[in-house]
């Protein structure tokens, strides 16, 4: 059961080669490691205490993202899949960033440049 | 040799690859509504979250998540077998690796469980803060899609025991898996959101 097990949606190719449990080991791997860095505050550790908590944030989102990838590009064969599809899956995650961005303008950029800008532009 | 593979055996390979990219493209739209869904209530946490709720005090225990998302990363791996296997028209290991994945969704429920009794005898039910209200949302309609994947997953084993499946025709177990992998989506972003950060 150990031989390594390849991704075959298509037979004609295996993009990568990467195998179901290498991807599993990755996954598991990458939850040790944001289970551990939630126990350090991240700002502290690297020198820029006045982050905080948000460097820990902005980590575990990323340690997410990289899990999320993994999953989508090898268990759900995004490596093989048609444009079209691939299309419809992009696009998905292009309105979800533009509804998160939307809804966060008014802390995202409360206090930045971009704040004092628009208001500037504004005349307020 | 059932019929319903010597149907499919008679079709052109070109046949079977058109329908099954037919299929995804009708799976992903799905999923793609399904990430609005999800996108509107993760929306809504952010914006409390960081609207002056850095204070909420995170009640959670981490390990009993931690737990959760190994469970369900497993229960990923086991359904990419699964469709591997029915890929190349094995039918035993498909079924066997559908079970296995039906048992840790299972374990997964199980767990959720024993957290929610804890919450409700610690008196932390939805309505005690902001936090408990969007954990209860949150988690509640994730497990409410891991309770759909089972039953899914039930009929898809009774299918497969059935014969259905084939290396020629096995769409609707390549299609739950598709499923299967956006909820484990859905909890790798849950869980570092609600027990972590």
């Amino acid at each position: 059961m150990s031989a390594p097990v390849h991704v075959e949606t298509h037979t004609e190719d295996h993009a990568g080669g990467i195998t179901y449990f290498e991807v599993f080991g990755l996954l598991i791997a990458l939850t040790i490691l944001t289970v551990t860095i939630s126990y350090v505050n991240v700002g502290e550790a690297l020198g820029i205490p006045q982050f905080g908590r948000a460097a820990n944030i902005i980590v575990g989102l990323v340690v997410a993202v990289c899990k999320c990838s993994l999953v989508v590009w090898v268990f759900m064969h995004m490596n093989h899949e048609t444009r079209i599809n691939r299309f419809v899956l992009g696009f998905a995650i292009a309105l979800m960033a533009i509804f998160f961005t939307a809804a966060s303008f008014d802390f995202l950029w409360l206090g930045t440049y971009v704040h004092s800008f628009a208001r500037a532009a504004l005349g307020l | 040799m059932s019929d319903a593979s010597q149907h499919h055996a008679i079709l052109s390979p070109a046949f079977h690859k058109d329908r099954r990219n037919l299929r995804a493209l009708g799976m992903w739209l799905f999923l793609g509504s399904e990430v609005m869904f999800f996108t509107a209530f993760f929306g809504a946490y952010i914006v409390v979250r960081s609207a002056g709720a850095a204070s909420v005090a995170m009640p959670l225990e981490r390990m009993w998540g931690a737990l959760n998302t190994v469970v369900l990363i497993t229960s990923s791996l086991t359904m990419a077998l699964a469709v591997q296997f029915s890929k190349k028209g094995d039918r035993a290991k498909t079924g066997r690796y559908l079970a296995l994945t039906f048992l840790l969704a299972c374990c997964f429920l199980v767990v959720k469980a024993i957290e929610y009794t804890h919450h409700f005898m610690e008196g932390n039910f939805p309505s005690h803060d902001i936090f408990m209200g969007f954990y209860f949302l949150l988690t509640g309609f994730h497990g409410l899609h891991v309770l759909g994947g089972m039953v899914a997953m039930g009929i898809l084993w009774w299918r497969n025991r059935r014969g259905d499946f084939n290396e020629h025709y096995n769409d609707p177990i390549e299609m739950a898996g598709l499923y299967w992998h956006f909820v484990d989506l859905v909890w790798i972003f849950l869980f570092p959101a609600l027990y972590l950060l």
